[in-house]
């Protein structure tokens, strides 16, 4: 083999294998993470007679978690917390949105500034037992993710509070109630960040988004 | 030369035979396909239950806040809420009862998984048509409300 076929041939494999690796590819499609400095109030928001501006609030809320306990806002006082809606039955969307909040709830597993807060949107059949059952299967707890059930009414009203703010399109493959949206509330009870709970880059940016929610000024 | 004739034939009715059943990854492979028609067909109705779900509770809300409403303007509301109700809960019960494949091939052969899917198809149908004519009917209602008096969820 004389140097020129010698060169051919490993120019040949290099550039075979060069063709072969899509890892340029690949990093160019995962999401930038943005390290935001603060996070915006999301939400309608109103102009009090003093000038100082009434930013949109989640109201208080009565429900019934996996173990049985009453939650209410109070018992999340001091804490940021995130909401989904799911119910167990449900066959397309919920599975991975419910392994999305596990990314979230594994990532701030020993924050106790955190909490998460999953209601069903099918108390009929999502009772406390069936909750329990579900929290069990994923080996997590309350408080710090409370699988939560009450009134079909009441359910569904908190859910129109969440998704004002949130849902862009009523005609999501899950339904007005149930698009699949991850929502940060902050210890206010203001709603600071949302993501599409399906997709694993907008949850990355949503776990950064706590992160600057928790820590330095972010929830200023 | 007998022996090979017997050979012949033996490998002819072995490759009808064989011919004649679709080899498990190619069952699996059908049995996936017709599943994800089912499941189109409740992506496919299963925003309208979410509207369903909001309309009710804004008429029922109306009903409430409308103490003076004519009797005869309120049963036909009512009659709209329950109907929309029954087609929302149809779904709801459907996703309850729905059996994902690997559950079904526990027991059930080729044949009988695709019948249930095709019975399930049949139940989303169903399921759709009640979603679409109420929902109807619910706007229908809810428009002939909101002209009589001025809310704010249009």
């Amino acid at each position: 083999m004389n140097f020129t076929k010698f060169f051919l041939f490993t120019f040949s494999v290099v550039l075979m294998f060069a063709a072969c690796d899509d890892s340029a590819n690949t990093a160019g499609e995962i999401t930038e993470i943005k390290k935001r400095d603060v996070l915006p109030i999301l939400g309608n928001r109103d102009v009090a007679e003093n000038g100082d501006t009434i930013y949109h609030k989640i109201p208080d809320f009565k429900f019934v978690n996996q173990n049985g306990d009453t939650v209410t806002n109070a018992d999340l006082a001091g804490k940021a917390y995130v909401v989904d809606f799911f119910f167990i039955s449900c066959p397309t969307i919920c599975p991975k949105v419910t392994q999305q909040m596990l990314r979230v709830h594994d990532a701030f597993k020993n924050n106790d500034k955190l909490a998460l807060v999953a209601h069903t949107i099918d108390p009929k059949r999502d009772d406390v037992a069936a909750l329990k059952n579900y929290a069990d299967a994923l080996e997590v707890e309350a408080p710090k993710w409370h699988f939560v059930t009450g009134e079909k009414d009441d359910l569904y009203e908190i859910a129109d509070d969440y998704f004002s703010v949130a849902v862009e399109n009523p005609d999501a493959p899950g339904g007005f109630d149930h698009s699949g949206r991850l929502i940060l509330i902050d210890e206010n009870r203001h709603v600071r960040a949302f993501a599409n709970g399906t997709n694993p880059d907008e949850v990355t940016q949503f776990i950064a988004d706590i992160e600057t929610l928790l820590t330095g000024d972010g929830g200023r | 030369m007998k022996n090979i004739l017997y050979t012949l034939i033996t490998l002819a009715v072995l490759a009808v035979i064989g011919c004649g059943e679709p080899s498990i990854s190619e069952q699996f492979a059908k049995q996936e396909a017709e599943f994800a028609e089912v499941m189109k067909g409740h992506d496919d109705v299963m925003p309208k239950t979410g509207q369903l779900s909001k309309l009710s509770r804004e008429m029922k809300n109306y009903v409430v806040n409308t103490p003076d409403m004519n009797d005869s303007i309120k049963a036909r509301v009512n009659q709209t809420i329950v109907k929309m109700l029954d087609a929302e809960e149809a779904m709801f019960a459907w996703m309850a009862d729905i059996k994902q494949l690997p559950e079904l091939r526990k027991d059930k052969n080729h044949k009988e998984i695709l019948d249930y899917l095709e019975e399930q198809e049949e139940v989303m149908e169903k399921v759709k048509k009640m979603t679409n004519e109420s929902l109807a009917q619910g706007k229908e209602v809810w428009a002939g409300l909101a002209t009589t008096v001025p809310t704010d969820t249009e």
